[in-house]
């Protein structure tokens, strides 16, 4: 959709939240006192009667006209409102300033606000206030009203209501006094009856044309053929200073009537130093563009012309408007106006100039002063004195008209060194001093031939050229330096960030690279859970009160929020949002000290942007991780809560069953039964002992909680509590150990190892043969120490092997014996806590071998 | 009957869980114990004081207090033998409350006969402090008063730490002997960080007197708590 309204819904895109936004109904009055906010009230009470949800935001009426409304708060509360949520809001007097600031420094924000959370709005106006007429109305009324509403919420209201009402009849309620008109507009007698016919046809006029343009959008989105200019883009050339404000206002006409987009563009030219109040104006006329539906970009460029011509056909403009203030003739003749020079480039595209009208050109230009340090006079003089004193030792070598060249040098190094300002008044005085020292008369400021008036008008016309051209040499160097720093200081940032895997690492460096770039405290806080939570600041960051609600208000909207933009601007930190392709995701808070300029504040955005990059990217990265690992958790629950299903039970199964023949049927049991059942029941109740105990092992190894306790301990212990601890089933097994004779001690969590070896001396005994031998051999190698348990058992399938490890892995080979699968694993776990390995192969001699290997710590000996 | 019981010998179990104090009542009484049981830690102080029993079987974790701190507080007054229970997790507290004047220890789930085994072997210690000149079990003996280690009739060479080592725990025979205590009583106060010494000593001690030093028979490791000499009970 083109024109003003994409200005409109950009806005309203950005919103992002997926809530429809609420409707907007504005009623326009053409003067104070046509029955607005009756026309508002009544509407509402209709809706009320609907059975519509209606509360009153802000109305100032007489309290019997409210009966029967609910009033969330006397002044309008956008929180209140927001948590109320109501299906539709009143609000008077949408060009209401928020003295207090409560949360936007204009109502119409608030309202914008409102209808981004869904909630339909009515709303009312008065013509004057209007941004895009408000110097029409001044032409009418004389008077300039300094609270306007941005053309961009009208546009938004999908219904404008002309509240009419006869001149004549309006006349007689301010006779009457039924309205009560302030002081001042009684004083001017503004409202007269001329006046106020001028005002209600404009009303009208602007209230057709936005009629209309609803129509073509309409027209447009229903794909209905009509009679729309296609492709308009305009551009407005803007600049530091007030008569900006006009030309944008004009473009912003032209554009509505044309329904066109616009953009505003502003040349950052490098041969311009700008004063803290050109940034102020130049901040000032960009937000007033970006109110009014304009696209604001800064381009940079040395040309002017040539930057806004290239702007122009990048983007397909096809007219361009620029003012045309006025500038001494000299000027124009010197560097000719940009006006001629864009008319001379443009080709097809139109041209508008739009004149200054009584404005006085900006005096800006005019700034010596502000530049002239004392130090550099100080130099400039000193400099100055030399040059004579070297011209009066010179004097009678040197024709006098040749010690000029003095001068001129002179000023060439006051340029250099000092820039403009200083190198104008050297070549000032140096005509001064000149004449005083080395034109005859000597040592009067009078001239006895004419000749010499041209060596003056030349010497002072080539200082003050050079001074010109050094000056803006040195202005160029300085925005390239500028340039350079900011484009190094980005790099550097992308590079510390790309080497970052690790979030918080990353988000350090982003607030250590914002030090110091900006000089500024920052923090950043990120969306967790659902919540904002404070990740990273710099050490002298405290967090304010407000705060938290200002990075709300920036994550729920996307937009920038706090100093300089339009929500809370004397907020102490400015509140960049954190975007990724889907959210944002967080906020980076700066503390800005003062004012920032265009350029400071876009690299602001580019590191913010850069941040929310990398700290997705991190963020990413860690999801995924903590995916796998929730996804290995959950499967490692499964297999646990089937193990214990089904291994814990089936002891449990013969352990109640033999325990309830006992009780039950004890006269029917003989002894050699009872004897039976008794041990069949004790077997089971060990068994499950460790089944428990193995799952407990297996937990704590999993969480990381296992201490390991380790001392040194020679093998042989290690051997003789597992083999202490099996003696009951290893008693009637042949158990070969060989274990070599200089064997270190080794450092073990005794408890631990010997664990590891009943596990494999369990499996030895499950999957071998009774009268099998089981094998224990322990030896070093390089510098390791070496365990083996051998069985001669069934052994495990080659493709097996890789997978004995694993938690609750059980080989085909073990089906029809019982276990939870976790042994093995545990000897995986406690051993690799030891820092070792284990390993299983097949003997060729068949069954398996299992082997530890601890490393030996040289000093261990 | 168990030959030291003369009077019936009074138990105090301290338990929280009932299901436990009810077996170990039944248990106990078939084998002529007088029982009496506490559920918390402050029941049992008080039931030390109002009923002197003669041994205490006491539960590591208890509601209130403590297992351990049950028994520095006893400790404080009185020597009577103090049996810990304990799950495999709290090989800490079961030390700590060995060297704080604790008996012996037995470890969840364990059977009636290893309890006995060791309730016997604490009485007996309490009632009979002194041991006699000649200690035996199995092959070994050891003559006190000599100083000769005999294994099957063969005298076996130690040497004066190897000796002392097995001294010290004849004294503590049947019962376990934590690290520190066996430190202490080895090498005096102030050498109980050298464990790894006493190692040596203990694995040298046992390739002379054991026939399988990996399946040792006399000298038994506890492990993550200390060493235990076998008596023929």
């Amino acid at each position: 959709m083109p024109g003003v309204t994409n200005g409109g819904r950009m806005i309203t895109a950005q919103d992002g939240a997926a809530i429809r936004p609420g409707k907007l109904r504005i009623f326009l009055g053409y003067a104070p006192g046509v029955g607005k906010t009756y026309a508002m009230l009544d509407e509402g009470r209709q809706r009320l009667i609907e059975g519509v949800d209606v509360v009153i935001g802000a109305v100032d009426a007489e309290p019997e006209l409210l009966d029967g409304f609910e009033i969330t708060d006397p002044a309008l509360n956008v929180e209140a409102i927001l948590r109320r949520q109501p299906q539709l809001v009143l609000i008077d007097d949408l060009a209401h300033i928020n003295i207090h600031q409560d949360r936007h420094p204009f109502r119409f924000q608030d309202v914008d606000e409102i209808l981004s959370a869904g909630i339909d709005v009515y709303a009312t106006v008065n013509l004057q206030y209007i941004e895009s007429l408000n110097d029409i109305v001044f032409q009418i009324t004389g008077i300039k009203e300094f609270r306007t509403v941005p053309d961009t919420i009208l546009d938004r209201a999908n219904e404008l209501e002309v509240v009419d009402l006869p001149v004549d009849d309006l006349l007689k309620r301010y006779e009457t006094g039924v309205i009560p008109l302030s002081d001042i507009y009684q004083r001017h007698k503004l409202f007269r009856a001329g006046n106020l016919h001028a005002l209600r046809e404009l009303a009208l006029r602007y209230t057709a044309r936005h009629v209309d343009r609803n129509m073509q959008d309409y027209m447009q989105r229903k794909a209905i053929a009509g009679p729309w200019a296609a492709g308009e883009r305009l551009l407005v050339g803007i600049g530091p200073s007030p008569f900006s404000t006009r030309l944008i206002r004009a473009a912003c006409r032209l554009s509505q009537d044309l329904n066109a987009e616009w953009h505003a563009v502003y040349v950052e030219h490098s041969g311009q130093a700008l004063k803290a109040s050109d940034h102020e104006q130049l901040a000032q006329n960009m937000q007033l563009a970006e109110k009014l539906g304009a696209k604001v970009v800064s381009v940079p460029g040395n040309s002017i012309p040539q930057t806004l011509l290239s702007y122009a056909r990048d983007h397909n403009i096809t007219k361009i408007i620029i003012g045309h203030p006025r500038q001494s003739r000299l000027m124009e003749l010197l560097r000719g106006s940009i006006a001629q020079q864009l008319v001379e480039n443009s080709g097809d595209i139109d041209l508008y100039v739009v004149s200054s009208g009584n404005e006085a050109a900006p005096a800006a230009n005019i700034s010596l002063p502000s530049e002239l340090s004392r130090r550099a006079v100080v130099e400039a003089v000193l400099l100055i004195a030399l040059a004579t004193l070297g011209g009066l030792l010179m004097q009678s070598m040197v024709t006098s008209t040749n010690l000029v060249m003095l001068y001129l040098l002179t000023v060439v190094v006051v340029a250099v060194r000092s820039g403009y300002g200083p190198a104008v008044m050297t070549s000032f005085l140096s005509v001064l001093v000149f004449n005083y020292f080395f034109v005859p008369p000597q040592y009067t400021f009078r001239v006895a031939e004419a000749e010499y008036l041209l060596t003056f008008a030349g010497l002072f016309v080539v200082g003050f050229v050079i001074a010109d051209l050094t000056g803006r040499v040195r202005r160029q160097a300085d925005v390239a330096r500028q340039r350079e720093n900011q484009t190094a200081e980005l790099y550097s940032l992308s590079r510390d960030l790309a080497a970052t895997v690790d979030p918080q690492l990353a988000m350090e460096a982003i607030i250590n690279h914002v030090q110091q770039t900006f000089h500024s405290d920052s923090a950043i806080f990120l969306k967790d859970h659902g919540e904002l939570k404070l990740y990273v600041q710099t050490p002298s960051y405290h967090v304010n009160l407000d705060e938290s609600e200002m990075v709300q208000y920036v994550v729920d909207y996307g937009k920038p929020a706090g100093a300089g933009t339009d929500t809370r601007p004397l907020a102490e930190s400015l509140y960049l949002p954190l975007q990724s392709a889907y959210e944002t995701f967080g906020v980076l808070a700066v503390r800005t000290s003062g004012v920032h300029n265009p350029s400071q504040k876009r690299l602001m955005e580019a590191f913010a942007h850069q941040a929310a990059l990398a700290i997705e990217a991190t963020r990413l990265a860690d999801k995924a991780q903590q995916a796998q690992l929730l996804k290995e958790r959950e499967k490692l629950h499964n297999t646990l809560l089937n193990s214990i299903s089904h291994d814990l039970r089936t002891p449990l199964v013969s352990i109640t069953g033999a325990l309830s023949s006992l009780r039950d049927e004890a006269v029917y049991v003989d002894a050699s039964a009872r004897q039976d059942l008794l041990e069949g029941a004790y077997q089971e109740a060990n068994r499950l002992n460790r089944l428990v105990g193995n799952l407990l092992e297996i937990t704590r190894l999993q969480a990381g909680t296992v201490k390991l306790n380790r001392e040194l301990f020679s093998v042989e212990e290690i051997i003789g509590v597992a083999r202490r601890q099996l003696s009951e089933r290893l008693s009637s097994r042949p158990i070969h150990v060989d274990i070599a004779d200089d064997l270190p001690l080794v450092a073990v969590d005794l408890v631990l190892m010997s664990q590891v070896l009943i596990n494999l001396l369990d499996n030895a005994l499950k999957y071998s043969p009774p009268e099998k031998p089981i094998e224990i051999r322990s030896f070093t190698q390089d510098n390791k120490l070496v365990l083996q348990v051998n069985d001669y058992g069934i052994g495990i399938p080659e493709d097996e092997l890789p997978h004995i490890f694993e938690k609750f892995f059980r080989s085909h080979n073990t089906s029809g014996t019982t276990g939870t699968g976790l042994g093995l694993s545990i000897c995986e776990g406690i051993v690799s806590a030891h820092g070792g390995t284990i390993s299983a192969q097949n003997r060729e001699a068949g069954g398996t071998c299992f082997q530890i290997m601890l490393p030996l710590d040289e000093s261990d000996r | 009957m168990d030959p030291y019981v003369v009077d019936k010998v009074r138990v105090l179990v301290v338990d929280d869980e009932r299901a436990v104090r009810r077996f170990l009542r039944t248990s106990l009484n078939v084998h002529g114990y007088d029982i009496s049981e506490a559920a918390s830690g402050e029941d049992a102080i008080m039931a030390v004081i109002n009923e002197q029993p003669d041994v205490i079987i006491l539960d590591l974790g208890l509601p209130d207090t403590s297992g351990l701190e049950v028994t520095r507080r006893i400790r404080e007054w009185s020597q009577v033998p103090i049996i810990i229970l304990s799950v495999l997790d709290q090989d800490t507290d079961k030390i700590e409350a060995l060297d704080a004047g604790a008996d012996d220890y037995v470890t969840k789930p364990f059977s009636v006969g290893e309890l006995m085994a060791r309730l016997r072997v604490a009485l007996r210690h309490s009632q009979q402090p002194t041991v006699s000149a000649i200690f035996t079990v199995g092959d070994l003996e050891v003559d006190l008063a000599a100083r000769i280690v005999k294994v099957r009739d063969e005298e076996i060479q130690l040497t004066p730490t190897e000796y002392d080592l097995l001294r010290v725990m004849i004294n503590y025979a049947g019962r376990v002997i934590t690290h520190q205590q066996l430190l202490r009583e080895v090498r005096g106060v102030g050498y109980q960080t050298e464990t790894h010494l006493l190692r040596v000593h203990m694995s040298n001690l046992r390739h002379k007197i054991e026939d399988d030093p990996t399946d040792p028979y006399y000298i038994l490791t506890e492990p993550g708590v200390g060493y235990r000499l076998r008596t023929d009970d």
